[in-house]
């Protein structure tokens, strides 16, 4: 089995993280307006679960096709792309098709929960240190 | 009349449907890209790979859920939206 690369973990473990303060912020504002029910709380767990699985896939893909040639990382990313929009799709299509098991909104507003976590992160969170460019011994010369 | 405002609906959200899936096809391309390219910098420069794959998984869910967004309208479309303009029908004509 492939091992999994540590940034892959990392990002993974942000989202899942921001994902469950994002869902029981979603579960609180549920029970405050009085709209809690139990397929709001399976929509939310079914949503948050397909959104951790779905960037954890993705985050695998983009391990595997960064070592690929570059035709052959175009064609796996999209072909990845495509299989995981449709796996989404019949997430959501389930939970429209089971409306007294899960909660159409609160199925759905997870999967666009990690856009929101990434970029807050990059608004409000630590700068990661940027490369120093020093230059190299033929460019010192020129000088 | 009531059949020819039920077909409007219908086939309404049946269009608007097809036309937000039409934002799925964009992350598809543009990820592509965005990989290729990815490669291509770590070719050059191997020791930048965990850089590069952390800055790719970061734009690639930014990409990405942009057909979400498109891929989540037309769900609502298709499955929600026509029972409620129904509705809404229903209680204006019985007015």
């Amino acid at each position: 089995m492939r091992k999994i690369d540590p940034v892959v973990r990392k990002e993974t473990g942000f989202i899942a993280t921001f994902l469950l303060a994002g869902s029981m912020l979603i579960q609180g504002v549920c029970i405050v307006v009085g709209w809690w029910s139990l397929p709001v709380l399976l929509g939310n767990l079914l949503g948050a679960v397909t959104a951790v699985g779905n960037f954890f896939l993705m985050g695998l893909m983009i391990q595997r096709a960064v070592l690929q040639d570059k035709k052959k990382a175009t064609n796996t990313v999209r072909l990845s792309q495509g299989g995981r929009l449709l796996m989404q799709g019949l997430i959501l299509v389930l939970a429209a098709a089971l409306p007294r098991v899960f909660n159409i909104y609160t199925t759905a507003i997870p999967l666009l929960l990690p856009r929101i976590g990434v970029m807050l992160r990059n608004k409000f969170g630590p700068a990661d240190p940027v490369p120093v460019v020093t230059a190299t011994a033929d460019e010192e010369d020129e000088d | 009349m009531l059949e020819l405002a039920l077909g409007i609906i219908l086939g309404g959200c049946a269009i608007g449907a097809g036309l937000a899936m039409i934002a799925g096809i964009g992350p598809g391309i543009g990820e592509g890209n965005a990989v290729a390219k990815a490669c291509e910098a770590i070719g050059r420069q191997p020791e930048s790979k965990g850089d590069v794959t952390s800055t790719m998984i970061t734009g690639c869910i930014i990409a990405e859920t942009t057909g979400l967004y498109g891929l989540v309208i037309a769900i609502l479309l298709i499955f929600v939206a026509p029972r409620q303009f129904v509705n809404i029908l229903m209680e204006t004509i019985g007015k």
